[in-house]
């Protein structure tokens, strides 16, 4: 900043003028405000230095020397500029300034403004739009010369000068020939004074100020008093006063100037007072026009406190620049930074409680520990001193206050429990801060539980456990609390907690119900034999329940095997052989040393049959089969297996077929859906030789379900599944083995049949 | 006033695009769009809430424009409900504490400013500028991306019409949409028993009343088209190549403006602006219409009602009255400014009295057979009278009701990417004085 010279005004400097505090704004609701945390970066806003006149009486006299010289832009842009500077000698005050410097009057002096024109190639004049007096200049100055004007100031306000009437004369503007002129008031409006002038730069017209056409011009730049953010820098301001806020709007777009958390009330525009001030957020200011506002300061505005003046087109950016992928914020941007604040407003409110646990809550007998917060930050911004508790309006008892002296401090105390009885509790927790107030009294409920949960529905599935080699043990606990943990246990009582831990079926022990289950390995069980497993569980306030027990009955999963090793059929439930020609035999062994031959010589069917299975939803069988040569015309085909749904009448749910094809022979299996209809695999080519076959049948879960099943394996391998069968009312009672019909007057031999095996889950194999 | 020979000249203007799209604006209601519930056909959707606290969650989606483009956007929506566009209407009483509880699901942070609230609160202590360092980063503390969260609170002192808008790189955020308007009314409101308004007033100044059926909102916006598919393309836009393409009402471009709140063919657009009114009565009809303007776009825009002036009673929030001098002003063309408010009390009156039998326009009518006419027209310059069209005309007036268009009259902005007759339009309709035989 220049030092000033002549009359002793200022409007362009920050001008303090102590008179009464003016302006509360409504605070919020019953809360006092903290003060912000931080200070609005870089350096306060430099005003416009006044322009350096010599006075004669009411004669002002100022020179204005129109030069060529740069700006430099936040991006680091340098942007040649046209702007003007002041004083007699021009080698002594320096370089070109845009705005121009103020120049600052008085109503009712003269001002005699001498133009000096350095500008190259330039005829320059001045206008002074609003003032009287003055025959517009159209001819201006050529370059090196001089010009004065000479009109009177007789109106307080903002107004504008600028490049005037020549054919350059919207260039000359453009490049920052314009500047302030500021009639300052008798008296003065408000506590302190503001200057921002208001301008746009399209690099390219800079750069080519004389051929640029003017019809692209589109600013990439906007100023407030030649500088864009962050470079426009804050302004201070002091609580309790008021702000003249003078805008002046030297560029070509309207601005609409928004600041954020005050009003403006315009009371001048153009330099003509309104009659009536006019209440807004925003300032609104056409090119060329000035616009003067007052702004008053909350009284109670804390230190630091930063009100933004934003352009409130949000065309806040310069040139484009960003930080990271973020628009940087730049542009006509500035703040009123509060620099001397105002007395806070007294403490009224006592600190917020919040955040209260007990723990362990519930509980059967152990001290709790109560633990909170207390915070100031909101009802005051004092800290926390000290703080009280009390049990079902028992009477206030002191907790530790963690971390005084603090705006927020942890609270806790250690709550005996023994005297209490059983059921929920009131625990009232309050605060006090440094100002003697006591905060609002919040509560939380402690519960005393001293009676453990009701453990039921043991169950264990399956049970008897089929050769499954684990099983799912399940069970329910009660609680008035939260169920916390369940165990199980076999034979003698390991005692609470010793137990293999039970989980919750939701995932989580966190309701006074809870499913529990467990998985149980029975694998080294013995077939037969009988388990006692236990169960209990335990509430959230550590109480174990009494045990609940299911007896599980280990048992094979195997239905039925028979490898006819006893040389007979009197592991069978029946033989059906009208002719006799089925028997054991050692050379139709297959596996081991026997096997069933089965003589086909008409048409009449045999097989053995298995009554073992009992309503079977699933069921597998494996058998040996050697079609041991047997001489059968190509496409003869008869069944060799079935399952059947009745140990007498019944319906095969499931059976194997066997045939010639060509030379080779095949077999393939069917499965039955309630509908009567047999869906059928494959036929799948066997060689003339033992084969392992083995069918695995599911019904169907229920109606609509359709998830039965059959598959086929044959050598051990996998050869085709059948799914999605609707098939939810069948079961296997019994087990047909044998060509046990269809059997075709080309077929004609003995085939061999052994080691038959049958299991409910699990897969046989070879 | 516009004459009548004047309403024909505008019908002129009605081009076909009206065909398409007047069978559906009648009075017939609409469905509710992104917003929950049922919503009345017309006029101002507030979005209240009992303790005045409101879940603002960032949402994103999009916009159709009537030449068929649709345009990402983000916003802010109340709760869970789905992206629209503009924000809500957040409207409270005078002396309410507002708490605005903002959640962000976008992948970049960001915050609301309240210009016009003093003392705002964010999450308890004074709402700030952020800085990182030296750099400006946000005017108010933010919702962090991805899952944030931010409490604003303020003490709603002022009754008023307000902008909320994001003051989190605003170049860009806030012509993305996420804007939206806060309507403070005032503590002389009288309600009745079931809470309906039935003394209506803008302020608490008795010159401020208006009738509580005919409240409208009109918030303005611009849109440049390419800024919108940088941000949803993952590209950085540059700023120096804002040029708005569309200009909204309510998140509408004409001819959407005209349509039901709620309309279903445009779901996240779901406020209306067409102003519904009855010519004034000294008994029926005495009070006018409240018009609450807002400007949150990038420029100026000169909105210009036919049919009568507006009185601008306040700007942003600050009644135009200076002790007991009534400062308010009419004005044909309300230029409002980016980040202002302004609202208007805008009534019709039959001055004139036109009347076929008793009173005849003093001009010869044109013959049908000599005029031009939009499909808004009755066939008769009589308000409420219905009177043949020329042959071939598609008519869609229903009761001899009037139609003036109050548009920008900045005239490329009634264009909506160089489709003219779009952008910022909308109309006014004056039903005939009831009754009447509108439906």
């Amino acid at each position: 900043m220049k030092t000033r010279k002549g009359y002793p005004l200022s409007t362009g400097a920050l001008l303090l003028v102590v008179t009464a505090l003016l302006g509360f704004a409504a605070w919020g609701p019953g809360t006092a405000i903290a003060a912000p945390v931080a200070q609005v970066p870089g350096a306060a806003m430099t005003p416009l230095p006044d322009a350096a006149c010599t006075l004669a009486g009411t004669t002002r006299t100022c020179h204005l020397w129109a030069l060529a010289g740069s700006l430099t832009m936040p991006t680091g842009a340098s942007i040649p500029i046209w702007g003007f500077t002041d004083g007699t000698d021009l080698a002594a005050n320096g370089a070109a300034q845009v705005p121009g410097p103020v120049i600052s009057a008085n109503p009712g002096d003269t001002l005699v403004i001498v133009l000096h024109n350095q500008l190259a190639g330039q005829t320059v004049s001045l206008h002074f739009p609003g003032q009287e007096g003055l025959v517009p200049d159209l001819t201006g100055v050529a370059t090196g010369g001089t010009k004065t004007y000479t009109f009177p100031v007789p109106n307080s306000g903002t107004f504008l000068y600028e490049a005037g009437l020549t054919s350059g004369g919207s260039r000359q503007v453009a490049m920052g020939l314009f500047g302030p002129l500021v009639v300052a008031d008798s008296t003065p409006l408000a506590d302190q004074e503001v200057l921002l002038v208001f301008s746009e730069i399209d690099p390219d017209f800079n750069a080519n100020p004389v051929s640029f056409s003017l019809l692209q011009f589109a600013p990439q730049y906007w100023l407030i008093n030649g500088k864009a953010y962050p470079d426009t820098g804050w302004i201070g301001v002091t609580a309790g006063q008021t702000v003249l806020v003078r805008y002046l709007n030297a560029g070509v777009q309207h601005r609409s100037l928004g600041l954020l958390g005050l009003s403006q009330s315009i009371v001048r525009k153009d330099g003509a007072a309104l009659p009536f001030p006019m209440g807004a957020v925003l300032a609104a200011i056409p090119p060329g026009q000035s616009v003067d506002a007052t702004v008053a300061v909350p009284a109670t505005a804390a230190q630091d406190t930063a009100y933004a003046l934003y352009d409130a087109s949000m065309r806040q950016h310069n040139n484009n620049q960003h930080l990271g992928t973020k628009v940087a914020f730049g542009g006509m941007l500035t703040f009123f930074q509060v620099t001397t604040g105002g007395a806070p407003p007294p403490d009224t409110t006592g600190p917020q409680v919040a955040g209260l646990g007990l723990s362990p809550n519930p509980t059967n007998n152990s001290p709790v520990t109560l633990t909170g917060t207390a915070n100031d930050t909101t009802t005051g911004g004092g800290t926390v001193t000290a703080a009280l508790y009390q049990i079902d309006g028992g009477g206030w008892l002191p907790m530790t206050v963690t971390q005084p002296p603090a705006t927020v401090s942890g609270l806790s105390a250690s709550i005996p429990t023994a005297g209490l009885a059983v059921g929920p509790h009131t625990v009232e927790v309050q605060a006090q801060d440094n100002a003697g107030n006591w905060g609002a009294i919040v509560s939380t409920s402690l519960v005393i539980d001293r009676t453990g949960p009701n453990v039921s529905a043991i169950l264990a599935s399956p049970n008897p456990t089929n050769g499954s080699p684990t099983i799912t043990l399940t069970g329910t606990a009660t609680d008035g609390s939260n169920i916390a943990a369940a165990e199980w246990f076999e034979g003698a009582d390991p005692g609470a907690g010793n137990g293999t831990a039970m989980a919750a079926a939701d995932g989580a022990f966190n309701s006074p119900t809870e499913n529990l289950t467990a998985s149980v390995n029975v694998s080294a069980w013995a077939n037969g034999s009988s388990h006692t497993l236990f169960v209990r569980a335990r509430d959230a306030a550590g109480n174990w329940s009494l045990t609940g027990s299911v007896v599980v009955v280990k048992s094979s999963d195997q239905i039925f095997a028979d490898g006819f090793e006893s040389g007979n059929f009197s592991a069978w439930s029946s033989e059906f052989d009208a002719e006799n020609d089925q028997s054991v035999t050692a050379a139709a062994a297959l596996v081991g040393t026997r096997g069933m031959a089965s003589v086909i010589d008409n048409n009449t069917a045999m097989y053995v049959q298995n009554n073992s299975p009992v309503a079977e939803a699933q069921y597998h069988a494996r058998f040996y089969f050697d079609p041991n040569s047997i001489p059968m015309a190509n496409g003869n085909a008869h069944f060799i297996f079935a399952a059947r749904s009745s140990d007498t009448n019944g319906v095969e749910v499931a059976r194997v077929e066997f045939r010639k094809n060509g030379t080779t022979y095949q077999v393939r299996a069917s499965v039955r859906n309630d509908a009567g209809q047999y869906i059928n695999t494959a036929w799948y080519t066997i060689s003339d030789a033992p084969h392992p076959i083995e069918i695995a049948w599911q019904a169907s879960t229920g109606p609509g379900a359709n998830n039965g099943l059959l598959r086929l394996y044959i050598d051990g391998a996998l050869k085709q599944t059948l799914s999605t069968v609707d098939n939810d009312t069948l079961r296997v009672e019994a087990a047909r083995l044998g060509p046990l019909a269809g059997i075709d007057n080309g077929t004609r031999g003995t085939e061999y049949y052994d080691a038959f095996v049958s299991t409910r889950l699990n897969y046989i194999g070879p | 006033m516009n004459s009548p020979a004047k309403l024909i000249r505008i019908s002129k203007h009605l081009t076909l695009v009206l065909v398409l799209v007047l069978a559906t604006i009648a009075l017939n209601g609409g469905k509710a769009g992104a917003q929950t519930g049922t919503m009345p056909p017309l006029g101002l959707v507030c979005t209240t809430s009992a303790t005045a606290t409101f879940n603002l969650t960032t949402q994103t989606g999009y916009i159709q424009e009537p030449d068929g483009n649709v345009i990402f956007m983000w916003g802010f929506s109340e709760g869970s409900t789905p992206f629209q566009h503009p924000g809500p209407v957040l409207c409270v009483n005078e002396g309410d504490t507002v708490t605005v509880n903002l959640t962000n699901t976008l992948a970049e942070d960001v915050s609301i400013i309240f210009p016009g609230q003093e003392n705002v609160l964010a999450n308890g202590v004074l709402a700030q500028p952020v800085f990182s360092g030296t750099d400006l980063v946000s005017l108010a503390p933010v919702a962090a991306a991805n899952g944030g969260t931010v409490t604003y609170t303020f003490a709603a002192t002022r009754p008023g019409t307000f902008i909320y808008e994001s003051g989190t790189e605003p170049a860009k955020q806030v012509n993305l949409g996420l804007f939206g308007a806060l309507v403070v009314r005032p503590a002389m409101n009288v309600y009745d028993a079931q809470g309906n308004l039935v003394e209506a007033y803008a302020y608490n100044d008795p010159d401020t009343r208006y009738n509580p059926a005919t409240e409208y909102i009109l918030i303005m916006s611009d849109i440049d088209p390419e800024l919108h598919m940088a941000v949803e393309q993952g590209f950085l836009y540059n700023m120096n190549r804002y040029r708005a393409r569309y200009w909204l009402y309510n998140g509408r471009s004409f001819p959407d403006t005209i349509m039901s709140n709620g309309a279903d063919f445009v779901p996240n657009q779901p406020y209306g602006a067409l102003i519904y009114l009855h010519p004034y009565d000294p008994v029926t009809n005495p009070y006018p219409t409240l018009i609450r303007q807002l400007n949150v776009g990038s420029m100026d825009y000169p909105h210009h009602p036919h049919g009568n002036h507006g009185r601008l009673i306040a700007f942003d929030g600050h009644l135009l009255k200076s002790g007991a001098d009534d400062t308010s002003f009419e004005k044909f063309t309300v230029t409002i400014h980016p980040g202002q408010t302004i609202d208007s009390l805008f009534g019709w009156k039959d001055t004139e009295g036109w009347n076929p039998t008793t009173n005849p326009i003093p001009v010869t009518i044109p013959q049908l057979q000599d005029l031009t006419t939009g499909n808004l027209y009755s066939g008769s310059p009589y308000l409420g009278s219905l009177e043949g069209l020329p042959v071939g005309t598609q008519g869609l007036n229903q009761c001899g009701e009037y139609y003036h268009i109050a548009h920008s009259h900045a005239l490329h902005q009634i264009t909506s990417w160089g489709m003219v007759t779009s952008g910022h339009i909308t109309f006014a309709r004056i039903d005939p004085p009831l009754p009447n035989e509108c439906p």
